[in-house]
Formats: C-alpha cells, structure tokens, sequence
C-alpha cells in the first residue's frame, strides 16, 4: 500500500518536473525560433483576431456582472460604517488592481488557453504540423509564436476593456439603491486610481498572457497520440494556466508591495 | 496492363537512370524498440518503389527520415545527392519543396478551405518558381485528381476519398520531382482505392516523379510498382518486382501475400 503511494507520488512528481522542463525547452525555442525572419505577421493578427475580438463577448459579461455583483455586495457594509461614498474608489481600485486582470485571465485560460492545446494537438494527431514543416513552414514560428505572442498582447488589452465593462457594471450596481450621476461617478473613481494602481496591473497581465499561450501551446504540441490525449491536453493546459497565473499574481503583488506601491 | 507497363519501365530504369535516393545502413530505435537496423536502398529516378511490410515495422518512419521530418539514429540518407543529416534549416526547405508527401490521414489544414490548403505550400515554399498564377496552379492541381468543384468546401465536407485526392494534390502542387506515398489507400473502399492507384499512376506518368508508396494493399502494389521491398525486422529484408515476390517461397513473404 505504501510503496503503491509512493509509486504515485514519484510519478506525480515526474510528470511535474517533465513538464517544467518541457515548457522551458518550448519557451527558449519560442524566443529563438520567433526572433528569426521572416516574421508571421498575418498569423499574428489573425491569431489576435481569433483571441481577442472572439473573446469578447464572454469577457464583456463576466466583467460587467463582477462589477455589478462587487458593488451590490460592498454597499451594505460600507454604508454601515458610513464609507458610501467611497464606493466608487474602493471598486474601482478592486477592480483594476485585482478582480480585473485575475478574472480576465482566469477566463481566458479557460477558453483561449484549452483552445489552443487542443487545436495543436489535433494538428498533432492528424500530422497537420508534420504537413506544415513539409510545406515549408517552421510549426514553431507559425503556429506557436505566433499564438504566444498573440495572446501575450491580447490579454493586456482584453484585462483593460473588461476594467472598463466592469467599471460601468459597478455604476449600475451604485444605481439599484442609489441615483448616482455618470459623470460624479467616474469622477470619484479617476481620483481614486494612480498610475501605481494601473502600472503594476498592466505589467502583470502581459506575463499572465504569456504564461496562457505558452502552457496552452506546449501542453497541445505535446499532446500524446490519440482524442484522449488531446483532451487530456487541453484540461491539463486549463489547470496549469490558471495555477500559473494565479502563483504570478501572487509575486507580482508581493514585488509590488515590497517596491512600496501597496 | 498495367503490370506490363510498369515492368517495362523496371527494365528501363534497370539500364542505367541515376539513383535519388540512396540510403544505407539506416537506423533507427524509440527507447528499447529498434525500428530500423541495417536498411539499405537505392532508389533511381522514374523509379516506383513499394515499401510493404507488417504494421509498425517502420515503413512510415523510413520515409519521414527520408523527409527530414524524423532524425535516424545512424547510417546515410543522400536524396538527390545531398545528406539529409548536412542540410541546414533553409537547405532542407528547398530539398523538400522537390519531395511531395502524401500523409495517411491526408493531413488537411482543418481551419482551411481547399483553395487555402493548396496555396499553402505554394506561398510558404517562397524560393520555387512556378510559371502560373495562384488560382491557376490550384484550378490545375483540383482538375489533376477530378475535384475541381471543391475548391471553396473546407476539409469537414470532404468524403474520405475527396480527401486523399486533395492531399495527393496539394503534395503535387509545386510539382516535385520525388513523391513519398504513406499508406494512400488506407480505410477506402475498393473502388475508391483503385481510383487512387489509378491517379497515382496517371499523375506519375504526368509528371515523371519517382515515387516510394507505403501501403498494405497488395492491389495498389500490384498496379503501381516497379520493385516491392519488403521491410522485416529493421532491414530491407526481401526486393523484387510483385511477380517475383508473389512466387517467392520464403514462409514470412508467402503469409504477408496470403499464398
């Protein structure tokens, strides 16, 4: 019995430290492969297309609903110590330093980064990747880096349209109980955020995209042959993601507190 | 028929054309399993090659070494005079913008119509010249394998017989002087598999390509080779023509024919 739990502890801890060094094999091949003309840009934009304008809609209802629920949940507790009028700056602040980027991102690990595993690991099965590098086309700049690098630019600016929504649900939140003006609310939450509050956020969110494209794409490219291992492969992608993007954001606010910005 | 064609072009080839592929001591292993050990073949130009042998003997990955698709282990690979393992990155490209791939699952870019699946090879292969325009190589290429009213379908509304004609065309769109066949007449029906021997000798006498066809149909065998090899334990174990094989007395050769 022992030694069967300790024979699954070893794989476990096999299969983790595989992984780590598969995905850190693929990131440095990414960046020699990627830096190298002629470069994809068509592949890129199309992939930004994909990512990002497909991404919407989702992104566009969770954020509004985040903000919207935040505000309706706050209101009570806040009126009760008699910081109403704070509701507006602690929202905002909550939302572009945190709830934003994280959701966002949490979000789109799931749809972008399950996506793209199982879209190259059925590339893989089907020996599509194999028929790209007969054609002539290096697989790793024209289907990996590219989809890196898409969602690495993508997910900075979907964190920042879903702040927005989410900013907007958080006025219709203030406006169930209260008559609160557009103009006097905005007001209230661009006093509120710093450059130190948006920075910091921003920065993160480019390591968050990155980190989705990259274990999206090494889990997919690696995928084992078969539909199961693409499956597998795209749920495997989904949980790594978002424990990546969830250990990030958790770095980046210890370096931001430490650097003084909290 | 066509068998008298195809030995009459042996005998051809027998006089003296040049090889293009010249492979010998090849080998290669995943882990513990030894796929190829000591194979060895000269291929010459115009030449039919059929590679046959049992399931997972290595036949597919004889031709992705060929390709540059997989690294061997050891041994030499030239095609058309060059060592494969010396080619840099963009040398490779060009030697395989001479060498078409037919993949056994076709191989069709699934988020790509069938007019964008053919340009592919053509916009990516930037350094071949091709006299004719892009929508005329693809309309030639579509009239080539009878499919010129799929142009605009994507992969997903393709039978699979449509989809091996298209892969076969896409493989012959930058016209290649080698073709590389993998299993092409895998999970068809008889019919429709004898259609695919027919195109493929059809394009072959076309386009003058020298071709290696990995397949377990003995029928395609049959039709299209000038010389069967067949691949047993890592090694070109037996060669000949289809007459000389299917009269060979050997117990491993005998039971692959059904005799």
């Amino acid at each position: 019995m022992a030694k069967g739990k300790q024979a699954v502890f070893s794989r476990v801890l096999d299969d983790f430290f595989t992984g780590m060094a598969e995905m850190a094999r693929f990131s440095v091949n990414v960046f020699r492969e990627g830096i190298k003309p002629p470069y994809e840009f068509r592949e890129v934009l199309n992939q930004c297309f994909e990512i990002g304008i497909k991404s919407l809609g989702l992104v566009s209802i969770t954020g509004f609903i985040l903000g919207l629920v935040l505000v309706m949940q706050s209101r009570p507790t806040m009126i009760e110590f008699g910081a109403g009028a704070y509701l507006p700056a602690m929202s905002s602040i909550s939302i572009v330093r945190e709830i934003g980027p994280l959701v966002t991102s949490l979000i789109c690990a799931g749809k972008i980064g399950s996506g793209i595993s199982a879209e190259l690991g059925s590339m893989k099965v089907t020996e599509q990747i194999d028929a790209m590098e007969v054609s002539g086309t290096n697989p790793f700049k024209y289907l990996v880096a590219t989809r890196i690098l898409a969602t690495t630019i993508m997910i900075p600016i979907l964190t920042i349209y879903a702040d927005t929504i989410s900013l907007f649900g958080a006025f219709a939140g203030s406006n169930i109980k209260d008559d609160v003006n557009l103009g006097f609310y905005f007001n209230r939450v661009f006093e509120a955020l710093h450059y130190t509050d948006m920075g910091p956020s921003f920065i993160k969110t480019i390591f968050f995209g990155f980190t989705i494209g990259l274990v999206g794409c090494t889990k997919g490219y690696y995928s084992k042959k078969g539909t199961e291992g693409v499956g597998k492969a795209a749920n495997i992608a989904v949980v790594v993601s978002m424990v990546g993007v969830i250990i990030i954001d958790m770095v980046v606010t210890q370096i931001t507190s430490m650097l003084g910005y909290l | 028929m066509a068998q008298t064609v195809v030995q009459e072009k042996a005998m051809a080839i027998a006089a003296g054309a040049n090889p293009v592929i010249e492979i010998s001591h090849l080998q290669k292993a995943f882990g513990e399993k030894v796929v190829l050990r000591d194979f060895n073949l000269s291929i010459s130009e115009g030449e039919n090659v059929v590679v046959m042998g049992r399931s997972g003997i290595g036949k597919t990955i004889l031709i992705k070494c060929i390709i540059g698709l997989v690294e061997p282990d050891g041994g030499l690979l030239h095609v058309f005079g060059r060592d494969i393992s010396e080619l840099d990155h963009r040398e490779l490209d060009d030697m395989r913008a001479r060498i078409g791939f037919v993949f056994q699952s076709s191989a069709l870019y699934d988020s790509m119509t069938v007019r964008q699946n053919l340009e592919f090879p053509l916009r990516r292969h930037r350094r071949k010249r091709i006299s004719g325009t892009l929508d005329e190589l693809v309309r030639e290429a579509l009239r080539n394998v009878g499919l010129e009213n799929a142009i605009d379908l994507m992969p997903s509304e393709l039978s699979g017989g449509m989809r091996k004609r298209i892969g076969i065309a896409r493989s012959l769109i930058l016209r290649p002087e080698i073709v590389l066949y993998d299993e092409p007449t895998t999970g068809l029906d008889p019919i429709t598999s004898e259609e695919i021997s027919r195109l493929i000798m059809e394009l072959q006498t076309k386009y003058r390509t020298t071709s290696i066809i990995i397949t377990h149909d003995i029928a395609l065998a049959r039709e299209t080779a000038n010389r069967i090899v067949f691949l047993s334990d890592g090694i070109a174990y037996k060669q000949g023509t289809y007459e000389e094989l299917i009269h060979d007395q050997d117990p491993e050769i005998k039971h692959f024919f059904k005799r």
